[in-house]
């Protein structure tokens, strides 16, 4: 087959992946995909109502909804990516009896629509939060969306990784979901860097997603400047994650059937 | 064109112990044959099938395929049973490059499934399912359909219906058939291949292969 015949299947294949998942996920209606694009709203609506409550949390210079746009909405794009890349193959076995549609094709598929849904997402909250706040328009958008989709990948990548183990080691999710519950804790959704002890820096800025959400703020606020944040070390991360996921999903394609 | 399978070996584990199913297997199908796979339950045949197919990876070997075939066609999921008959042909329709508008349309018009077309997968029976596969690898056009015994499903009627439009895809498309039973392989190919008695064993005599066929699956189930 020639190379472009074969990206025509390509792009044919991901184009009905992408339209199949928005039917499965949000019911093919645009009230369904609207509710979709707002559901972590209410979310941080709620962090918001409690946290204007208390004495402030966000940091001078810093106003709060904003400040939780940037972080919460980061946070919740990795956990989504992450719980429907690892659903992604189990959920879709019935597709790969297509000869042309494979595993990889089916992860593409959603984290396009992933991308493409949550970026949309990130937008309608920038204007809300500037309409309530203010112009707190990103100081370097295109480093702000890097960071963003940063974030995305890497829920992916694991996410790939968790689903192909899945049917190898039973007890994986056990193991993985109660140190993704803690991640909200550790990885500076609700505070900063300068909020915690100096000596659990150390410790903390091993964490990629920490790295993600102080890049965020780094990004979009003029007046904020992260102890640690490293694009660096995020990229590294991200492509031997992405590299291991690709690998072993390659490698547990005999896996899903036994 | 052609299908080619070369020194293929595929074993499943199960529990702690591996059941080798296939071992240096060789197989050689040209364009246009109408191939019948023919062998006892468990002897590997439907995994052949998925295999041609490339939904199932050997774990040794090459599959070399250089022309258009099908899912295998048949009662198992290849369908998502959350989505309607009618997303399901439109996905199909669309990764095979054809208008999901016309394809849902033939297919309606062959399943004769009703108002069943806009409900969930999940809430079919088996024959309702099996002529919405049916339907829809007719609405579609391949080198090679791949079928896995859904001929001897649904009401006498409907199998006329899908035995006439088989013979008519007949003409221009190759298929590989799936049975245990002889019946439909002497009825629909002019090539069969035997699984199940050690080596698979080719032949161009169909008739004659299974007349032997039946004659030793019965004096076995009298040995039994």
């Amino acid at each position: 087959m020639a190379v472009h015949e074969g990206l025509r299947v390509q792009g044919r294949v991901l184009h009905a992946l992408i339209l199949r998942e928005m039917t499965a996920q949000y019911g093919g209606t645009a009230l369904g995909y609207l509710w979709g694009l707002l559901n972590p709203m209410v979310a941080i609506l709620v962090l918001y109502a409690i946290f204007s409550n208390m004495h402030r949390i966000s940091p001078p210079g810093i106003p709060l909804l904003m400040f939780l746009i940037t972080s919460y909405l980061t946070y919740n794009y990795f956990m989504a990516a992450f719980s429907r890349a690892s659903g992604a193959v189990q959920a879709n076995t019935a597709l790969l009896n297509y000869p042309q549609v494979s595993p990889l094709d089916v992860l593409m598929g959603r984290y396009i629509l992933d991308a493409l849904t949550y970026t949309l997402v990130l937008l309608i909250f920038t204007i809300i939060g500037v309409l309530v706040e203010g112009p707190y328009w990103p100081l370097h958008p295109g480093a702000a969306i890097l960071t963003f989709w940063s974030a995305g990948l890497m829920g992916h990548g694991l996410g790939t990784i968790v689903g192909t183990l899945r049917p190898k080691i039973r007890s994986l999710d056990n193991i993985v979901s109660p140190i993704l519950r803690l991640g909200f804790f550790i990885s500076g959704v609700v505070f900063t860097a300068h909020m915690l002890p100096s000596w659990t820096l150390p410790y903390l800025d091993w964490n990629p997603l920490f790295h993600i959400t102080e890049l965020m703020r780094e990004a979009w606020f003029a007046s904020y400047e992260s102890p640690f944040a490293d694009f660096s070390y995020v990229g590294l991360i991200l492509f031997f994650m992405t590299g291991a996921a690709l690998v072993l999903e390659r490698m547990g394609r005999r896996w899903i059937t036994e | 064109m052609s299908i080619e399978l070369i020194d293929i070996a595929k074993s499943y584990r199960i529990g702690r112990k591996r059941h080798l199913v296939f071992e240096g297997l060789n197989l050689f199908i040209p364009k246009g044959r109408s191939v019948g796979l023919l062998g006892p339950n468990g002897a590997g045949k439907s995994t052949l099938l998925r295999m041609i197919g490339g939904s199932e990876l050997p774990d040794r070997g090459r599959v070399v395929r250089n022309m258009t075939v099908s899912w295998p066609v048949g009662f198992s999921g290849f369908f998502q049973g959350n989505l309607s008959g009618v997303n399901n042909a439109r996905f199909c329709a669309r990764i095979y490059g054809r208008d999901p508008d016309e394809v849902v349309r033939e297919v309606a018009d062959f399943a004769e499934l009703g108002g069943f077309m806009k409900a969930p997968i999940r809430t079919y029976s088996t024959g309702m399912r099996a002529r919405l596969g049916f339907g829809l690898s007719m609405a579609i056009d391949f080198d090679c359909l791949l079928i896995d015994e859904i001929l001897a499903v649904g009401d006498a009627g409907f199998r006329q219906k899908a035995q006439a439009a088989l013979d008519q895809r007949r003409q221009r498309s190759g298929i590989i058939l799936v049975s245990h039973a002889t019946a439909p392989i002497i009825r629909n190919c002019d090539m069969v291949v035997v699984l199940g008695f050690g080596a698979p064993f080719v032949s161009d005599d169909v008739a004659g292969v299974a007349r032997e066929y039946d004659l030793c699956m019965r004096s076995r189930a009298r040995a039994a």
